[in-house]
């Protein structure tokens, strides 16, 4: 695995010590913030490869940060203390990536694998008139997605099965986000084979 | 104001309305009767006397008044045997031929002149007895080939009878809106325990959800360190088990509360489509476990709701029947008259009328011990559905569990 520089932050000190230890056995290197000041200015003093971020992280709104992070382009994965829902997923300020407590290590680690994997490897897909930037977790140039809808959308045009139950939030965003991109392309059940990507018509 | 509260509010109301309802109707029905009654004793009397007092010897006096009152029964002063009935009534009496003519027998009322009341009992002759006028007890007999027509006024025995009416439909009022501030108070009090171990379930669920989460995470992240370093041990690994298990009732948890939030989206929804789209997908499921599915949905059927609320529902409900049914389970969806019917079935060990409390927080019925759950799925249908103003039932019978959603 490769070594990264990750700024973890979040307010449980037992959490950050944990997780800090967990990661460095993996090979990170890790710093980190316990505030939503202090990682701003962590930022500032080094690079880093990837933020776990606490979405309600205190004295500065997680969504400012996000969005921050998005500008320079530094790829951020959220702890949620709630499930994700569509609400989350089609705001304003999307991190690349969310996970909902109470999770497994290996769940984040593989998370962090999967978000710097995409961001370093930058594949793009296309499909029909849909396409789907890995480097900057953009649908057709435009909205953001996340790490786990770009997972969604891809094993459905490799006309692979999908969990419907941990994907519903996902299919459900992503049409929201075909509609708003005037695709004609939606997430469509199809009786006795499942998800598909299907032409609507309506 | 909570809906349990609500509906004992309403039925105790209902049920004293009824009560003092019928108490005041049997109270008033007897006491007309009475006065009917006594009313026709008093025609009897003058019928008896070929209609009227006249011929009567003059009373005498009563001489001995320590008689008065002491052997003889009070209620014989009183009413049609009153010693004073010959003064007290306000009667007239006609006979009429068979030619239809009139003879005056006796006249003794104020309240009409004599042509009027020939007139009056004339109109009467074809009837026997009853009220004419409101106020007025008429009897008609014959006597030697003759029609007797008599007319007693009876207004003063019949007024305090119109008071006590006049009582009790006021005081009957007045007591139904005394009950119902009585009724609202002691609700408030009665069910203040229950709504509140309602909103405590509620909260604890909340509460549980969230911090019960990063302690779990924590555990879970220190156990895998505890392994890294020192490798697996059995006590790692039971941790480990235990967490698992922790994790999965805390995600129960979460997943399973809906938010008493009032500005939950609503849209049509096409709930035929819905049902038939997550049985599909569960198919699978079913076979695995050799339990025979079979469903009868139909078509097109909207429902106006909340999609993700009610989606989940669906998905506990399926999830119940995949997880108890012994062979076989059965979903239905239709139309009946303007509500929306689901009805699963599946066969059970459970024994007849064991089903009461399935929707309850926190109940894992015998057929369910040992299982991985929270006893969480069929109350979230229940929160689920009454959040959208329907209706859960549920009963075991001969073997068979049946659950009955009607929205």
């Amino acid at each position: 695995m490769n070594k990264l520089k990750i700024l973890l932050a979040d307010s449980n000190r037992d959490f950050l010590t944990s997780f800090k230890k967990l990661l460095e056995l993996s090979g990170h290197e890790v710093i980190c913030a316990f505030d939503g000041t202090q990682v701003i200015q962590k930022l500032h003093e080094q690079n880093s490869d990837i933020v776990i971020l606490e979405n309600d992280i205190p004295r500065i709104a997680g969504k400012i940060i996000i969005s921050q992070l998005n500008s320079s382009d530094i790829p951020v994965i959220s702890i949620l203390s709630s499930k994700i829902n569509s609400d989350i997923l089609l705001s304003d300020t999307l991190s690349n990536a969310y996970i909902s407590l109470p999770f497994f290590p290996s769940e984040l680690e593989e998370l962090v694998t999967q978000v710097t994997d995409k961001k370093k490897k930058g594949q793009k897909t296309v499909y029909e008139d849909i396409e789907i930037d890995e480097a900057s977790f953009r649908l057709c140039d435009k909205l953001r997605v996340t790490n786990e809808e770009i997972n969604v959308i891809k094993a459905l045009i490799d006309k692979e099965d999908i969990n419907s139950r941990k994907s519903w939030p996902y299919i459900s965003s992503l049409n929201n986000k075909l509609t708003k991109l005037n695709k004609k392309n939606r997430i469509r059940y199809v009786m006795q084979e499942g998800y598909r990507l299907v032409t609507d018509n309506e | 104001m909570n809906k349990a509260r609500k509906k004992f509010i309403i039925y105790a109301e209902c049920a004293i309305f009824v009560l003092l309802t019928l108490l005041l109707s049997v109270i008033n029905v007897v006491n007309f009767t009475m006065v009917s009654e006594d009313a026709d004793r008093i025609t009897e009397i003058i019928a008896s006397k070929k209609g009227t007092f006249e011929h009567d010897a003059p009373a005498e006096p009563n001489t001995n008044r320590q008689q008065f009152g002491k052997n003889k029964g009070t209620f014989e002063f009183m009413g049609p045997d009153s010693p004073e009935l010959k003064a007290s009534t306000r009667y007239f009496t006609f006979s009429f031929n068979e030619e239809g003519k009139a003879k005056k027998i006796a006249f003794n009322i104020s309240a009409v002149t004599e042509e009027e009341a020939e007139s009056w009992a004339r109109s009467l002759i074809n009837q026997s007895t009853g009220w004419t006028n409101v106020n007025y007890r008429y009897r008609v007999y014959e006597i030697k080939d003759k029609t007797y027509v008599t007319v007693i006024d009876q207004g003063r025995e019949l007024l305090p009878s119109y008071r006590i009416l006049l009582i009790s439909i006021v005081g009957g009022a007045v007591l139904l809106g005394l009950s119902l501030i009585i009724l609202i108070f002691v609700g408030k009090k009665l069910f203040k325990p229950l709504e509140e171990s309602d909103r405590k379930q509620k909260q604890f669920i909340a509460n549980a959800e969230r911090d019960f989460k990063m302690p779990l995470t924590i555990i879970n992240a220190n156990t895998e360190l505890l392994e890294k370093e020192h490798g697996q041990s059995e006590q790692t690994k039971i941790i480990n088990k235990q967490i698992r298990k922790m994790t999965a009732l805390v995600k129960d948890l979460s997943v399973l509360s809906i938010s008493d939030d009032k500005n939950i989206p609503v849209a049509k929804i096409n709930i035929s489509d819905l049902i038939n789209r997550l049985i599909d997908h569960n198919r699978p499921k079913f076979q695995d476990k050799n339990i025979e599915l079979t469903t009868n949905i139909e078509d097109d059927i909207l429902l106006g709701g909340n999609e993700e609320i009610i989606r989940k529902a669906l998905i506990e409900l399926i999830d119940n029947s995949l997880k108890y049914s012994v062979s076989k389970a059965n979903f239905e969806l239709k139309r009946s008259k303007d509500r929306i019917q689901i009805r699963q079935i599946n066969d059970t060990t459970l024994p007849n009328g064991s089903a009461d409390q399935v929707f309850d927080r926190f109940t894992i019925l015998s057929n369910a011990e040992g299982a991985n759950n929270a006893g969480l799925g069929l109350s979230y249908v229940k929160d689920a559905v009454s959040a959208h103003n329907g209706r859960c039932r549920a009963k075991v019978s001969d073997g068979n569990f049946i659950l009955q959603i009607d929205l």
